[in-house]
């Protein structure tokens, strides 16, 4: 296991060079430039070629990126163009916020996933298994900045109960969550619902009927667990859809996180921050992964029997 | 399975906890809820004032370090903060002293200014000539404030509160210059006992540095031993930065913002007919216009008299309509209304018949042009508006829309083939500065229009260097009869109104055109 664990990690590091070399690429190559962004619009050339200067921004590309590299195996991300600030401090600031969204929008995504595909697979083809996937149609379908300005408008303006944005209290999370979750939950209850219709076709699931067990315990006790594996699986690229769904999350709810600073960053043409953000997502990406493939191995005894050989 | 399952449970549980936990710090003030059974600021015999008053800003605030950045809410946050030597007054909209008391042309070379004194510095010290040229040295090397220091070829101090400034080339609108926000005096005693970045937070304005939290907010508490100004009645400030211009609006309805920038313009109907907010409102400074890339020789937009077609067929009441829902206000001139020097001038007036005539007479029906401009919701509609107009002529326009970055790079471009163009001007404090960045072709960025005319620019000289008030206001008014009317690099369509949204309760808000609205006096009564 620690075999498997130490070659993922290997692995993931063609996967930063190649991300990192593409981002800083494709940041110089798109149009715009950091500078003028930032400078007033009387500024003269020669403000201009000075804050040239002080950003490194006059070597060629090349070196530039090599540059960039070599301070990156130092862990150094370099820093934002247009904070002027370590990137790696930037991104740890508000990278909290972010995963702390992602996580309660996974957690809201299941306990609204699970119920309702089981629900739906259990009473298959009847008028719930309809409304299930009439439901996750919906929230799949449903832009999450529309969700979201819906819910400000009734939790927030209408019944006053919660903040329309912020961080400032466990109480600015709900919505945002809220939002996100149930965009995920479209298809968690999808996946939820054809994984549990394959168990509950099994056969052990008949003998246990056969024996006189409760269709209760039957579904909850023995069908649910052998279900959860297949979503244990994608778990880890909903994590990361989470990450990506939260750009526009964390703008209409004014969330400080880590997914806003990277398309504000794109934006400016700040290529340190951009980069730098980006690379430290693909790292975090690749470990959740690399965790759920840990936590799969765990649950399902034929994988880990696998690994023990 | 079942303690595997157990133990998941338990380990998401756990993490739950953890990242509760993380992200903000659990002490951290919350920016702003309403608390109806807050204590108001003691005022005895008097009203009783809000305690806290909340701005939701749209952009990210990131620096209190005035030589920095130059951005918008960057600048709205340090104007609090810090002050300049002078500034734009903005009830007379007149260049006055802050930080100097007086200030003298000796000769255009040679300034001579006095400092106020008493003037205290956050931290206690009291400022003098020592912070000034302080601020000077350290502003030699940033990019915000070099040109500015560029232009001084010495400094010298002549007592604690005067100093004298000797310059490169003479400058009847000097003072002018010490109102550049990046150019706010900082203490030298702070920078010499302070770590840099808590040196930066010691200013002399209203209101003291509290805390920051990235991308979430900022706060400000009043300065109780400002000697400058008068001690604010509100006791804490709080910019919240709130991105999306719905959510802003929300948070202003249901109380937990005071007041809030650039509201949607599809929301200014819905404050104004509010009985709780109020829309403020002033006219914005920067001047929004249709150009014309001159050194395009290849298209008929070289041509002064397609040019001059143009703005006759060009109906700006349409446009000001399509773009800012009514809210903004026409212009006759390409200088901007607020600025000194500014001529009342009539400049193309609407005329379509004269239009469709000079349109034939050149052969430029069923021609087609093409213009660029950036994404933003103004310029798009502008873009649109100008070509169902000049569809009218049988014109045809195509228009692209592109990044504001990479819209200027476009029209950086040399011997770029781009026509038209849909962009606007935003000068700084002083007429000098409206002509010379866009026009002169030594000036800036040239603005993408690519002049190059040597009378003009001589005339834009000879207006800089004029010491006679009268003689330097008609050369300015030449400018802009020359430029509106005959040369015609750009139509000057309007300048757009500048707004916020407010309670109706809350005063001492004053809009800046150049969007550093002022928050010095602000306060909200409550009973």
């Amino acid at each position: 296991m620690i075999r498997y664990i130490v070659k993922r990690a290997v692995m993931m590091i063609p996967v930063i060079l190649a991300v990192s070399f593409v981002v800083y690429f494709l940041m110089d190559l798109a149009p715009g430039d950091i500078v003028t962004s930032l400078m007033p619009q009387d500024a003269t050339e020669h403000e201009i070629e000075m804050m040239r200067e002080e950003m490194g921004l006059n070597g060629p590309l090349i070196e530039r990126y090599f540059r960039y590299m070599k301070n990156l195996l130092k862990g150094d991300l370099g820093v934002s163009l247009s904070m002027k600030r370590p990137v790696m401090e930037v991104f740890l600031e508000r990278f909290p916020n972010t995963l702390k969204l992602a996580f309660w929008s996974i957690i809201v995504a299941m306990i609204i996933s699970v119920p309702l595909g089981i629900a739906a697979a259990t009473h298959h083809r009847t008028w719930v298994d309809g409304v299930s996937m009439i439901a996750s149609m919906i929230g799949v379908s449903m832009p999450a900045f529309w969700l979201g300005i819906l819910l400000i408008l009734l939790f927030s303006l209408k019944l006053g109960w919660l903040p329309s944005g912020g961080s400032s209290s466990f109480k600015s999370i709900i919505l945002p969550a809220l939002t996100l979750g149930t965009a995920q939950a479209g298809n968690l209850t999808r996946i939820t619902r054809s994984s549990m219709l394959e168990v509950i076709r099994q056969d052990y699931l008949r003998t246990a009927r056969a024996k006189g067990v409760s269709e209760r315990h039957v579904i909850y006790k023995h069908a649910l667990k052998n279900a959860l594996i297949p979503i244990i699986t994608i778990l880890g690229s909903t994590f990361g859809n989470a990450l990506g769904g939260a750009v526009v999350i964390e703008t209409v709810f004014s969330w400080p996180g880590v997914a806003r600073l990277t398309v504000t960053a794109i934006n400016t043409r700040d290529m340190t921050l951009a980069t730098g953000c980006i690379i430290m997502f693909t790292i975090f990406l690749n470990l959740t992964l690399l965790l759920v493939d840990i936590a799969y191995a765990y649950v399902d005894p034929r994988i880990k029997a696998q690994y023990s050989k | 399975m079942k303690n595997v399952y157990t133990r998941l449970l338990s380990l998401i549980l756990l993490l739950a906890l953890v990242l509760t936990g993380c992200g903000q710090p659990a002490s951290t003030p919350a920016p702003q809820e309403p608390k109806p059974g807050e204590t108001p600021a003691e005022q005895p015999g008097g009203p009783k004032y809000k305690e806290e008053i909340v701005i939701a800003i749209a952009d990210e605030f990131t620096t209190i370090d005035p030589m920095e950045t130059t951005s918008e809410s960057n600048q709205l946050v340090q104007a609090c903060v810090h002050t300049l030597l002078t500034n734009t007054n903005l009830v007379t909209m007149q260049n006055e002293g802050f930080l100097v008391e007086s200030w003298e042309m000796i000769t255009p070379d040679h300034w001579r200014f006095k400092l106020k004194p008493g003037i205290k510095f956050h931290d206690g010290t009291i400022l003098d000539v020592d912070d000034v040229l302080f601020t000077f040295e350290r502003g030699k090397d940033k990019s915000t404030t070099s040109a500015y220091i560029a232009k001084f070829k010495e400094v010298k101090k002549i007592d604690d509160l005067t100093f004298e400034v000797f310059l490169h080339d003479g400058d009847v609108d000097f003072n002018y210059v010490f109102a550049a926000d990046s150019l706010a005096i900082l203490s030298k005693e702070a920078f010499e006992t302070m770590p840099e970045e808590e040196a930066v937070k010691i200013g002399t304005g209203a209101w003291k540095f509290e805390e920051f939290q990235s991308a979430d907010y900022v706060s400000l508490v009043r300065f109780e031993e400002c000697t400058l100004y008068e001690v604010p009645k509100t006791k804490r400030l709080v910019f919240r930065m709130i991105p999306e211009a719905s959510s802003r609006m929300i948070a202003l309805e249901n109380g937990e913002v005071d007041a809030i920038m650039s509201p949607s313009p599809t929301d200014y109907s819905r404050i104004s007919e509010s009985e709780d907010l109020k829309l403020l409102t002033v006219t914005g400074r920067g001047q929004h216009f249709i150009g014309f890339n001159l050194a395009n020789k290849n298209s008929i937009v070289s041509n002064p008299e397609f040019r001059k077609a143009v703005a006759y067929a060009i109906n700006k009441e349409e446009m000001v309509m399509a773009a800012w829902d009514g809210y903004a206000q026409v212009s006759t001139s390409i200088m901007c209304r607020d600025m000194e020097y500014y001529a009342d001038i009539d400049g193309i007036p609407y005329d379509p018949d004269k239009a469709k005539a000079m349109f034939e007479e050149l052969g430029a029906v069923g021609k087609t042009i093409k213009l660029i401009t950036s994404d933003a919701a103004h310029r798009v509609k502008m873009a649109e508006n100008f070509q169902a107009q000049m569809s009218r002529y049988g014109i045809t326009v195509n228009v692209e829309f592109v990044q504001q970055a990479a819209l200027i790079e476009r029209l950086q471009t040399p011997n770029n083939s781009e026509e038209t163009f849909v962009l606007s001007w935003t000068p700084g404090k002083n007429a000098d500065y409206m002509f010379r960045n866009p026009i002169h072709s030594k000036g800036g960025r040239s603005f993408y229009s690519n002049i190059n005319d040597p009378e003009i620019d001589a005339l834009i000289d000879a207006a800089a260097a004029e010491t006679d008030r009268d003689k330097r206001a008609k050369m300015y008014e030449d400018l802009q009869i020359i430029l509106t009317t005959e040369v015609i690099n750009w139509v000057p369509i309007a300048q757009a109104t500048l707004t916020m949204g407010a309670h109706k309760d809350v005063e001492g808000i004053l809009l800046h055109p150049a969007l550093v609205h002022q928050f010095r006096t602000v306060e909200r009564i409550i009973e």
